[in-house]
């Protein structure tokens, strides 16, 4: 019962996010682009509903969570009209990468859902809040306040444990395995988002499909070696990759800029990292395009519009933060000159973990995107953001091996499918040497 | 007569090449993960780890699980309750109570070094072997542990 209800959440979310395409996608663009920005739009409203009937005391019960979603659907539709247009089709050029893709994302679902690659995080805090917040019918303040939960984290975003929550609301029980579809979900959007990116990013090449299907399994492979070796099931740094990489088309030219702000929203909901990295991508989609048409220009709204989706869902959750004194105190330490060697090695030692077979040291191919003319935008977003967290390390007051050890390859993970995408369409569509 | 170019490889196979060789390694890394993961579930019998490196199925979150649901049945509804456990290894008994949070969480968990536990509940919930203490009146034997009141300090002479 809860596998279903979680099942038909995904479903309300894609349709409810669906709606509000016109607002940030436009028309055109690839039907998986499209499908990745509505499941995030949807995430968001959901989101939304969450922190807003939590502020207002409303209990989570089925129908209040099902009108809150119907309010998602049909809002967008009466103050902003579809616009008529061709459908966007998937395009029926599958090959054997997507088929590698298709394998990766089936064993990771069987092994998420039987909870063998389940996080730790997912006991430590993720799933507890969840499981907490299923008890008591929404997002749990009281229960984040108390002294004793300072170990849980608090004061991050709560998007992950609501979803958790409210799955939970809709199927009746808590049920872990159930649960693991969120993962499972994410996974999906992450790969069919990069899927997409490799598709475009080739399409100009004779060779593009065959690059297209290389680059795809690479990325997919690499994907599941991460989620799968690294147990990302039940965790929150999926998410994050996937915000980036939902970004990715708009920060490489092949979609409009004001995608970002779906991203950087979604990105900001889901971890307390996706702040600077919401941050980051709302930088990156200044300035903000010229509408088109002859009457088009520019309007103060359309500087401060990209930004509008992150305040709507970081304005109520930090009101809370602010509220219940949920920030903790070993978030902010003065820069520590003397961490920087043994961060140093701790980062190498965490980059060379064997179950990920070298991977992680990926996240070092950000440096030569810079080199590559159409790569700068983004290079820039994820070199800011792994320069936030070496920042982290070295202005902090935990100990650094634990620290370092216990986050790093999690962190650089949620860069490394956008930053692997990015160098595989670089390499690859660089002229060739006379 | 070969009037190619010189090359013993064609330019545009060089680039589909190089990524070919990666693709093996990324999925010789993947099946390796996978098997790895299969096999660390077939064999969790055996498996000893620390409560850090825990995962779901293993007997000791089994063991774990059957005394916590014990526990909950006599445990008054709305009781909190510290959660005590031996230090048998550095933090162990921090990562169990993380566990027992997690698996019990209809009940407000202390740990055991909370300062501000005592003021808030009046059971304490031991696992492991059972412990004396002049302030604690056992209520239950559980499974694997037991469930203590705590005892109101005896005020000063």
């Amino acid at each position: 019962m809860t596998v279903l209800a979680v099942l038909a959440l995904q479903l309300a979310l894609v349709l409810v996010g669906r709606a509000w395409l016109p607002l940030f996608a436009g028309p055109g663009g690839s039907a998986g682009q499209r499908l990745t920005l509505a499941a995030l739009a949807g995430l968001l409203w959901f989101d939304l509903v969450a922190l807003l009937t939590s502020l207002a005391g409303i209990p989570w019960h089925p129908a209040v969570l099902a009108a809150g979603l119907a309010l998602g659907f049909f809002l967008p539709r009466r103050f902003f009209p579809r616009r008529r247009g061709a459908p966007s089709r998937f395009a029926s050029d599958w090959g054997w990468g997507d088929a590698v893709a298709a394998f990766v994302l089936t064993v990771f679902a069987l092994l998420a859902l039987s909870l063998i690659v389940a996080n730790p995080d997912y006991i430590f805090h993720w799933g507890y809040k969840g499981a907490r917040f299923h008890l008591s019918r929404g997002i749990d303040w009281p229960f984040l306040a108390e002294l004793r939960n300072w170990t849980i984290h608090p004061d991050y975003p709560n998007l992950l444990p609501a979803l958790f929550g409210a799955s939970a609301v809709l199927g009746g029980r808590f049920d872990s395995s159930a649960q693991m579809l969120w993962s499972v979900f994410f996974v999906g959007l992450l790969l069919l988002s990069l899927r997409e990116t490799l598709r475009r990013g080739f399409a100009s090449r004779p060779d593009g499909r065959r690059l297209q299907q290389l680059g795809t399994a690479i990325v997919a492979t690499t994907v599941g070696t991460f989620a799968v070796g690294y147990l990302m099931a039940g965790a929150a740094d999926l998410m994050i990759a996937l915000a980036l990489a939902a970004g990715l088309p708009a920060l490489l030219g092949q979609a409009p800029r004001r995608t970002l702000a779906v991203a950087a929203a979604f990105a900001a909901a889901s971890k307390m990292e996706g702040l600077p990295l919401a941050a980051f991508l709302l930088l990156a989609s200044l300035p903000p395009e010229r509408p088109e048409g002859p009457t088009g220009r520019f309007r103060l709204l359309a500087w401060i519009a990209p930004g509008l989706p992150t305040l709507a869902v970081v304005l109520p959750w930090a009101v809370q933060v602010r509220r219940w004194h949920l920030q903790q105190p070993s978030n902010f330490a003065a820069f520590d000159p003397d961490r920087i060697a043994p961060v140093f090695a701790a980062i190498r030692t965490s980059l060379s973990a064997p179950e990920l077979h070298y991977l992680p040291w990926l996240i070092l191919l950000v440096f030569p995107l810079w080199l590559v003319a159409g790569s700068r935008r983004f290079a820039a977003v994820a070199t800011a953001q792994l320069a936030f967290y070496l920042w982290a390390y070295l202005a902090s007051v935990l100990p650094i091996w634990f620290y370092v050890l216990s986050s790093c390859t999690r962190l650089f993970f949620q860069l490394t499918p956008a930053i692997l995408t990015v160098a595989l369409l670089a390499f690859a569509c660089a002229p060739p040497k006379r | 007569m070969y009037q190619g170019s010189g090359r013993i490889y064609s330019r545009h196979m060089l680039r589909p090449f190089v990524l070919a060789l990666v693709l093996l390694g990324t999925a010789a890394a993947f099946l390796a993960e996978v098997h790895r993961k299969v096999t660390a579930y077939d064999t969790r019998e055996s498996r000893t780890a620390g409560a850090i490196g825990w995962q779901f199925g293993i007997p000791q979150v089994e063991r774990l699980q059957t005394f916590l649901a014990a526990a909950k049945r006599h445990l008054p509804p709305g009781e909190g309750a510290i959660f005590a456990s031996p230090e048998d290894m550095p933090g162990q008994r921090f990562f169990r109570y993380r566990w027992a949070s997690f698996l019990l969480p209809e009940v407000a968990l202390y740990p055991l070094d909370d300062p501000t536990a005592e003021s808030q509940v009046r059971f304490l919930l031991n696992y492991g072997p059972r412990f004396d203490h002049p302030r604690l009146k056992i209520v239950r034997r559980l499974p694997g542990g037991q469930l203590y009141r705590i005892r109101a300090p005896r005020p000063p002479a």
